[in-house]
Order: C-alpha cells, then sequence, then structure tokens
C-alpha cells in the first residue's frame, strides 16, 4: 500500500461519472486488448475538456487532494478534472486495474503512481514520454525542478525511466522520522535530541521512561517503509542493492537492526507487535514516547491536539543518519485522448500555488518543492522539527521496489515481523527471506 | 417435502418434570456462555462511543466514559459509507428478487412437467452445488472485463440471479402443493402462470421468505465477489469498503469501532425484529 | 406459528408424482429455460471454461499461451501447496469438529423447559453473530485478541493463563481463527440441530427411560441415531465451507505468519487476482472443486452406512 502518501483519493465521481463510465465500458466490449497499444473506447470524447486521474490509495486522508482538485477546478475552469481513488491491494493489482480500464475503454489521463508502481508502469509501455511537453514549457518546469531536491530528480531518471525518457513528473514524498512526546521524557529526566543520538541512547531513554512512566519506547510493526527501512537505513543496509537488482536484506547489518527491534519488545520496550496499536492513541493515552511516520502523524497530531506536545525529531542511528525516502510522480497515459489538459493538470501540481495550497489544507506528504517545505505552509501548525522530514530526503534511501515490489513486500514484512516477535532467529529469517527475494529479481 | 415445523427458536415445554437443581447449573453455564458470545459486540460499541483518547484502555471499559460519538461523524469522511450501503442493498435486492422469480419459474417447471431431458437437467444442474464458486468467478471475471463491467455493482448481481439451491428447494416444496388445486383452476380456465404466481406462489410463503432472507444475507455479506470485482470506494459494497478502513498504519480505531457498529447494529434491529423468520429460514436449509 | 401453520396446512398428495400432459412437454421447458441459460452463462459455462484456462498461461493482457498440464505440474511441484492443503484440511476439521460437537451440545442443552428470559437471550446470543458479515467480524477480533489491549489477553491473563501472540505466532494464528470461526457460524450449526432435535420424537427417548435407560444411553442410542440425517447434513456443508474458508485470513493475516493461515482459497486468489496469473489460479481451482467433490461423494458413501433413515 502507499505508506507514504496515504493521500488516497476521495470516493468522488459520483454518479455522473459512473453512468459516463457504465456507457463507455459496455460500448468498449469489444477485443478489449487492442486498447493497449492506443485505441480504446475513448473517455475523453464525451467532453473534450474533462481529464480523468486514477490513483492508488486507501481510504484515509484524502480531504486535502479533494481540496487541491477543486482548487484546481476554479483556477482552470475549462478544464474539468475527475479523480478516483482505487484501494488496491499491490501496485500490481493496481497496474493491473489501470490497464483493465484502459482496455474496457476508460483510459484515465493522468495516474499518480508512488515509487512503488513508477519502474513497473513505466516499464508496461502504458505511459507516453513527457519530453515535447517540457519543452513546450520548459522554464515553468526549470524553475520547479530548481526548487525541488536534486536527489527526487536523480532519482526520477534513475529508478522511474527504464528507457532513459522521461515519464514522470516528480511529486511530492516522505521520509521517515520520530514523533516524541516531550513531557515523558522530561517526566524520565532524559534528554530529547533533535539529531545525533544512538540507539544506545534511544534504548537507555526507552528504559528510563518505562521506569519512571511506564509508556512504551516506540512501537515495533513490520510495515516495510514504516517499521524496517528505518532500521536498516540507520544502520547502513537496505534491502536491495541500488540497482534493485540482488537482494542485501540478511546483511550482517540487517540482522542487527532486527535484533535490536527485538530486543525493544523482548524487554517491553514496545508492545508486541502483530495487533492493532493504535499508536497516535497511545501517545495521546501517554502511553507511548515515540512513533516513527513521515508528514502524516501530524493530521493525527493535529485531530488528536497533541502538535504541541510533540517534536519530530531525526531516527536514532547506529552508524549513520537513514531514511527510506518514496515519492509521488505524475504521469500521463499513452492512450490519453487529452493529453494537453493533462498537462494543464501536471502544471497546475507543480505550481507554488498548489504546493502551498495542498499543504496548508492538509496534506499527508512533503512538498516537492524546497521554498514551500520551508514555508509557513508546512510548519504552521504542524510539530516544532518538522523541517527535519525535508532534510532527511539528503541522506535517504529510495524504497527499494523491484518489479515484483508487491510479493517482495510481503516477504520483506513477513520476515521482520517473524523476528520481532520472537518467532524465528534474525540470521536464519532473514536468510531465507533474503533467498525469497533473489527468485523474485 | 417434509411438512415439519421450521420453527425453532420457540420455547418447547417438553417435560413436565419438576426443574432441578442441574438445570439451574446448566442455565447458569448457558448464560455465561451467552455472555462470552456477546461481549466482543458490547466491547465494539462501548469502544466507539468513548472519546478517541480514551478508547483502548487496559483492563478494558465497559461504559462509553467519557461519551462521545465524534467517530462516528467521521466514518463518512473516510469512507463514503452511505453509497456502500446503497450499493449493498441494491445488489442484494436484485440478486434475491432476481433469483427468486428465475428460481420459481423453473422450479414449477420441474415439479409439474415431465419433459424430456428434465431428471437429466435437473441433476445436472443440482451437482453443479459441489462446484466452488471460486471456479466458476474466474472466467466470469474475464466475462466482465469484456462487458465492461469490472467495478461495477452488475457484476455481482448478474451471476447471483441464477441460485441452484433455491430451484432445488422451492421444486420439492412445489412438489407438496397437491396436484388437484392445479387442476381444479385448469378446469376453470386457468393458465400455468396463473397456477403459479395466484396458487402455488401464494401457498409458499415460508419457502418463499426462508430463500429470500438466505439469499439476501448471502449478497449483503458478500467480500469474495466483491473483493474480486470491485475497485473504487464509491462502488463497493459494505463489507469490502469496510475493509479498506484499516489501513496500514493501524488507523483511527475509534472510528473503525464506530463503521463496524454501524454494519453491525442495523443487522441486529432486523433479526429482533423479524428473529422466527430469520431463524426458520436456517432451520429450513437443513431439512430436505 | 404462522409458518408452521401454514406448511401443515398443506396435505400431502400422492398425485404430486404423476406427470403432466404430453403436450405440456414444451411449457415445462419454457419455465425452466430462463434459469437454463443463467445457468449455462454463469455456471455451467463457466465450470468448462475454467478447465480449458488451466490448460493455458495468461495474465490477462498478452495472449493466452497452451501450456497443458504444465499449470498442474508447477502447482504440485509449489513446496507452498503441501503447506496449504494442510492448514485447510486442519481448518475445515477443527472446524466440523468444533461445530458439530459444540453446537449438538448446546441444542441439547437449549431443547428443554427453560425461563422465557434465558432460553431468548441465550438462543439470540448464540444466533445472531452468524448474521454479521465476515468483514465486521474479522476486523472486530483483529482488536479482541490485539496482544496489549485485547479482551481475550487481558482476561485470560486475569485468570492467569498467559496468552499467546495469536496472530504473529505460527502455532496460534490458525487456532485463533478457528476460534473467529466458531463465534462467528455456530449459530447456523445450533440452529440446524436444534431444528434436528426437535424432529426427534419425544415418545421413543421418554420410552427409552422408562426401559430405565440412563441420559447417556438415551442420547447416544436414540437421540444420536435419530438426529443422524442432521449430523450428516451438518456435516458436509460445514465441511465444504470450511474448506473455501478466506475472508478472515485475507483481513486478518493476509496467510502470515509464515504461511500458516494461508489456505487453499487465498492461494487461488492471490495467484489469480493479485499476481493475475489466470491459468495457475484456474487450475487451483480445479484442485479445489475436485477436493470438494471427492469430499462430498465419500461422505455420501459414509452416510449409507452410519445415517438412520427415518
Amino acid at each position: 500500500m502507499t505508506h507514504h502518501d496515504r493521500t488516497l483519493l476521495p470516493p468522488g465521481g459520483g454518479m455522473n461519472r459512473r453512468t459516463l463510465l457504465k456507457g463507455l465500458g459496455v460500448a468498449a466490449a469489444t477485443p478489449a486488448l487492442a486498447a493497449c497499444s492506443g485505441g480504446g473506447g475513448g473517455a475523453a470524447s464525451e467532453g473534450s475538456n474533462t481529464i480523468t486521474m486514477m490513483y492508488n490509495g486507501d481510504a484515509t486522508q484524502q480531504k486535502a487532494f479533494k481540496a487541491l482538485f477543486a482548487e484546481f477546478g476554479k483556477v482552470n475552469s475549462k478544464i474539468k478534472l475527475v479523480a478516483q481513488g482505487i484501494p488496491a491491494a499491490s501496485w500490481a493489482a493496481f497496474s493491473n486495474t489501470v490497464a483493465t480500464r484502459i482496455a474496457g475503454g476508460q483510459v484515465p489521463d493522468i495516474i499518480q503512481i508512488a515509487t512503488e508502481g513508477q519502474r513497473l508502469f513505466a516499464s508496461k509501455g502504458l505511459l507516453t514520454p513527457l519530453e515535447p511537453f517540457i519543452e513546450k514549457d520548459r522554464a515553468l518546469v526549470d524553475g520547479y525542478l530548481a526548487d525541488i531536491d536534486p536527489n527526487l530528480k536523480k532519482w526520477n531518471t534513475e529508478y522511474a525511466s527504464p528507457d532513459g525518457k522521461t515519464y514522470y513528473m516528480p511529486g511530492g514524498y516522505n521520509t521517515m522520522a520520530l514523533y516524541a512526546r516531550e513531557d515523558l521524557f522530561e517526566k524520565a529526566g532524559v534528554d530529547l535530541p533533535d539529531k545525533d543520538w544512538t540507539w544506545d541512547d534511544f534504548r537507555a531513554a526507552g528504559e528510563r521512561i518505562k521506569s519512571k512512566t511506564g509508556a512504551f519506547l516506540v512501537p515495533a510493526a513490520s510495515g516495510y517503509f514504516t517499521d524496517v527501512m528505518p532500521w536498516l537505513t540507520t544502520n547502513g543496509a537496505s534491502t536491495f542493492d541500488e540497482q534493485w537488482a540482488t537482494p542485501t536484506f540478511d546483511s550482517p547489518e540487517a540482522v542487527e537492526a532486527a535484533e535490536f527491534v527485538r530486543g525493544l519488545v523482548e524487554d517491553g520496550l514496545a508492545p508486541k507487535p502483530g495487533g492493532t496499536y493504535d499508536a497516535p492513541t497511545q501517545m495521546k493515552q501517554g502511553k507511548l514516547a515515540t512513533l516513527g511516520g513521515g508528514r502524516w502523524p501530524t493530521l493525527n497530531m493535529r485531530d488528536l491536539d497533541m502538535v504541541d506536545a510533540v517534536r519530530i525529531v531525526d531516527w536514532p542511528t547506529k552508524t549513520q543518519n537513514g531514511s527510506p525516502v518514496g515519492w509521488d510522480a505524475w504521469p500521463i497515459t499513452k492512450a490519453s485522448k487529452n493529453k494537453e489538459a493533462a498537462w494543464e493538470f501536471i502544471k497546475f501540481l507543480i505550481s507554488k500555488d498548489a504546493g502551498r495550497f495542498y499543504a496548508e489544507s492538509g496534506g499527508t506528504i512533503v512538498p516537492a518543492r524546497r521554498s514551500v517545505a520551508g514555508s509557513s505552509a508546512f510548519t504552521d501548525d504542524a510539530p516544532a522539527g518538522s523541517l527535519l522530514l525535508r532534510e532527511a530526503i539528503s541522506y535517504a534511501t529510495p524504497i527499494p521496489s523491484p518489479d515484483r515490489g508487491a510479493e517482495c513486500q510481503k516477504v520483506i514484512e513477513e520476515a521482520w515481523l517473524t523476528i520481532v516477535s520472537g518467532n524465528g532467529a534474525a540470521a536464519d529469517v532473514l536468510g531465507s527471506a533474503n533467498d525469497k527475494l533473489a527468485a523474485l529479481v | 417435502m417434509s411438512t415439519r415445523p421450521v420453527l425453532v427458536l420457540d420455547d418447547r415445554a417438553t417435560r413436565s418434570r419438576p426443574r432441578r437443581w442441574h438445570s439451574w447449573l446448566l442455565d447458569l453455564v448457558l448464560v455465561l456462555i451467552g455472555v462470552v458470545m456477546v461481549a466482543p459486540l458490547v466491547w465494539l460499541v462501548v469502544t466507539s462511543l468513548t472519546r478517541a483518547d480514551a478508547a483502548f484502555q487496559v483492563p478494558p471499559q465497559w461504559l462509553p466514559k467519557p461519551f462521545s460519538a465524534q467517530a462516528y461523524t467521521q466514518v463518512q469522511g473516510l469512507i463514503p459509507f452511505a453509497q456502500m450501503a446503497l450499493n449493498s442493498f441494491q445488489v442484494a435486492v436484485a440478486a434475491t428478487v432476481g433469483s427468486l422469480f428465475f428460481s420459481v419459474l423453473a422450479a414449477y417447471g420441474f415439479s409439474r412437467f415431465d419433459f424430456r431431458g428434465s431428471k437429466v437437467l435437473f441433476v445436472g444442474m443440482l451437482s453443479s452445488l459441489m462446484v466452488p464458486v471460486q471456479l466458476t468467478i474466474i472466467p466470469v471475471f474475464v466475462m466482465m472485463r469484456h462487458l465492461g463491467l469490472v467495478d461495477d455493482i452488475a457484476a455481482l448481481w448478474l451471476p447471483a440471479l441464477i441460485n441452484v439451491f433455491q430451484i432445488f428447494f422451492l421444486r420439492q416444496y412445489f412438489s407438496s402443493v397437491p396436484r388437484e388445486l392445479d387442476e381444479a383452476a385448469r378446469m376453470d380456465g386457468a393458465n400455468h402462470l396463473w397456477i403459479l404466481f395466484r396458487i402455488i406462489v401464494p401457498l409458499s410463503g415460508p419457502a418463499l421468505s426462508a430463500m429470500a432472507i438466505l439469499s439476501f444475507e448471502a449478497s449483503w455479506n458478500n467480500y469474495f465477489a466483491p473483493l474480486v470485482f470491485l475497485n473504487t470506494p464509491s462502488h463497493m459494497t459494505l463489507p469490502l469498503g469496510l475493509v479498506t478502513l484499516q489501513s496500514a498504519q493501524g488507523g483511527p480505531a475509534v472510528v473503525v469501532f464506530a463503521a463496524i457498529t454501524m454494519v453491525v447494529v442495523p443487522v441486529l434491529v432486523v433479526f429482533l425484529l423479524f428473529q422466527r423468520a430469520f431463524v426458520s429460514s436456517i432451520a429450513a436449509s437443513g431439512l430436505k | 406459528m404462522t409458518t408452521a401453520a401454514s406448511v401443515s396446512t398443506v396435505p400431502r398428495t400422492s398425485a404430486a408424482t404423476t406427470g403432466g400432459p404430453a403436450t405440456n412437454r414444451w411449457v415445462g421447458l419454457a419455465f425452466v429455460s430462463p434459469a437454463l441459460v443463467l445457468f449455462l452463462v454463469f455456471i455451467g459455462g463457466p465450470f468448462v471454461f475454467a478447465i480449458v484456462l488451466s490448460l493455458y498461461s495468461w495474465d490477462l493482457l498478452t495472449p493466452a499461451e497452451f501450456v497443458g498440464a504444465g499449470n498442474f505440474r508447477t502447482l504440485f511441484s509449489d513446496p507452498l501447496l503441501g503447506k496449504v492443503l494442510t492448514n485447510t484440511f486442519l481448518f475445515a476439521i477443527a472446524s466440523v469438529v468444533t461445530h458439530v460437537v459444540g453446537a449438538l451440545l448446546l441444542a441439547l442443552a437449549v431443547n428443554r423447559a427453560m425461563n422465557r428470559a434465558v432460553s431468548y437471550f441465550v438462543r439470540t446470543a448464540f444466533f445472531f453473530p452468524f448474521l454479521i458479515s465476515w468483514s465486521a467480524v474479522a476486523l472486530l477480533f483483529k482488536y479482541v485478541l490485539d496482544p496489549t489491549f485485547g479482551l481475550v489477553s487481558h482476561y485470560l491473563g486475569v485468570v492467569g493463563i498467559s496468552a499467546p501472540d495469536w496472530f504473529t505466532d505460527p502455532h496460534w494464528a490458525l487456532p485463533a481463527i478457528i476460534g473467529i470461526d466458531w463465534w462467528h457460524t455456530i449459530g447456523f450449526t445450533f440452529v440446524i440441530m436444534l431444528a434436528g432435535l426437535q424432529t426427534v420424537p419425544t415418545h421413543l427417548q421418554d420410552a427409552a427411560r422408562t426401559d430405565g435407560a440412563n441420559a447417556w444411553q438415551v442420547f447416544w442410542h436414540v437421540t444420536v441415531p435419530l438426529m443422524s440425517p442432521t449430523l450428516f447434513f451438518a456435516t458436509i456443508i460445514t465441511f465444504i465451507g470450511a474448506f473455501q474458508i478466506f475472508d478472515p485470513m485475507q483481513i486478518i493475516t493476509q496467510g502470515g505468519p509464515d504461511n500458516a493461515t494461508k489456505t487453499i482459497v487465498m492461494y487461488l486468489y492471490e495467484q489469480g487476482f493479485q499476481s493475475f496469473q489466470i491459468g495457475y489460479a484456474s487450475a487451483v481451482a480445479v484442485l479445489v472443486f475436485v477436493v470438494i467433490m471427492l469430499v462430498t461423494v465419500v461422505q455420501f458413501l459414509l452416510s449409507r452406512v452410519w445415517v438412520h433413515e427415518q
């Protein structure tokens, strides 16, 4: 799933779109596969300025995107945007859904795709190269690319462009940091540093907090992005090498990381994994000192009225600073009948105004533009230290997502859960998981 | 078709012997088991009505303190609950009414006419009860894909129009309706449709309502087929939509509880109102 | 008593088996044909098509490729298949035993003169969970069995039992789901049993009792044989349902930990609708069908031996 954006689209659309799509779907009951190569029913022919957007996501945190799309409608009244969120179980399932829609004549013009799906989609030949559009709006695009983190620009070609062409315009991203409840640290009489604290410092703090307040230090779940990668990257490890070609999940550093987290669970510093631990609520009740996340927990903090009670700090390190990073990207489909209008929408998305608007209206992603992420739109009504999320991209590791990413993720998460719940020795479990990963790439 | 009563929740004062201590003890044990069965549901409702920051305490709380219904207002913001409920309802009604209509026709055909091949047909259809839905759903998925009906609730109710168990059950039932009634009507010049819908159907109320309840319930609670066919939240049925509430991060648990409660409580109300019909429909399915 | 009354106002007649006049043959076919068409489109046709598909390799996007028995060879050489089938059979057998025995005991305990309120509460409590959808039940029990604040772990702790980590311990995940399934569907078996029990003529039990039989002897030699058709039906229906179990695993554990709760239908779903190996998934579906068919046939053969014909 989309751990890092959680932007998932509104149930929007409503009846109009549904009846429209139904009609089109029936009309396109012709050879379904022909459409893949560019044919198909043509959603756009209904009104030449209607564009359709699809993305993968669950039901949470949709408000900001809804608002953003409404804003687009105001700014650009000639183009009608129909956005559709698909809570697919995996990126493979999502890409198949999109391909199915295209085959059935329901052509989305734009697809929002997170890091996990970018290479997969580009390699399926569903997307159109963006160069002609970029050429046309050179100044705007250059201004955008100059404002985003150089890493983001670099990765967009490195990981999402299998044949050297540009298929995506990168969007906002998420990294991982710790949200810490300051009063629990105070009560326990331990320092809460912003950065440069080690796993051992962290653990020692946790022991004091537990003895003084009874609170847990940190949850120990098994989400690939949220729970596995932060511990791996802060020990210089990852699940795959930089090309995402060879798994490195059984490196001694990875084993060490898993054992460290298991130790936290074993010693009662983390709640038992595998349940339904509602971390923000537990933190509100004073039963949890820290929780990991990107931008999205800020919304929980607002809901629970805790923005001032928590501070965002770097993930503690073993050998180096580390964090995973995942980002959204916006491509135009090859089958789109309305590429110009779709490009207008992408231009809107990368504009400063849209960035500010999205951040202000409760977006769950770090804005791509550094200027926006550094502005009050991002830092107001947000925990102290929010800027650390922006800075983390400078040392973060793109979340390794080979083509069979969903299956890889499952292997990784299961192995991690087995270890931290005490059902297997780290070295053995990661060893056999690594073999499974090797078979998947 | 047996004519034994299908009603079973009624008390049966079978023995007139005086109650003895072990009867009381048995009552106690049963009530304890009942309490354990009900406890998760009580906890569900209580937690959903507790303020978010006070929910999920250890030890568990059995009163909503401090009370808050806020979680209920947040459900609709996360999933289009009302639309999902409407979708579920449409699918269940279409599947129930449609399948009953076709089953009644077929059951009449099988019970009143001995045409060539009717036995083979009937046994052939009946043996398909052994075919698991997982086998047929793959080709049906391919079919719906070609019809452009993936992500459309029609993909759920269209295949549900044929219900072999209903045909079997109703045929047995119709066979127990005396032929003399048909023949008398036919003397008066009635045609087959009249006989079926004016004589046999009205006499088959319990069987039809049992089948309707089973069909509605199966459709309303179905998870597998919606999971396969539907992918846009506003097109989803309730059971599927409910699961999308659960997110990777654990999610806002009270809101999840509020949504579950909103699914469970209407079912409870309907059940308490029509308890006898529900129970007899289940019992009926077990009687040959 | 309306249902019972209206059923019994219809006297049975021996005329029910005679056929209609020969001229009416086409009419009979006409009545059956709408259902027949639907049957061919949605069951019969797909059944044949699925078997054909199982001989192909197809991802829905690129053209299908004939592979003969290739899918079955891959299936039977997949080391996961043994695990998945073991899980499925374990679940199904445990489910049958716990449901049939549990429901029979509950039905026996309830089927007597009781205080009205107690009777109403107990019967409703046993039956109601059955009407809730699996998705609501599965979501709820994820919390009920949570190791940190779940009801079960807490109250087991109160009585001095240290609860396992239900969904992360490979030894406990399947039993946990068996338990949830029992909670969810015992009401169905319970009602079936109660209905069956009420078909046992009281006078036979009374007669046995008069002849000096104790409660156990009455139960074992009178009640059980007379209820054997019901027991048989409950066994088959529970087994077939349990063999296709999918929802709770998909929602709670996704087949984990370490594949401990991965059932054959989950495996089918992953292959077919997550990896989109349509041909391979069809092969798995054919296997599910064959197993269900075999078990049904065997159970019917066994029933000749042990089901008491009334």
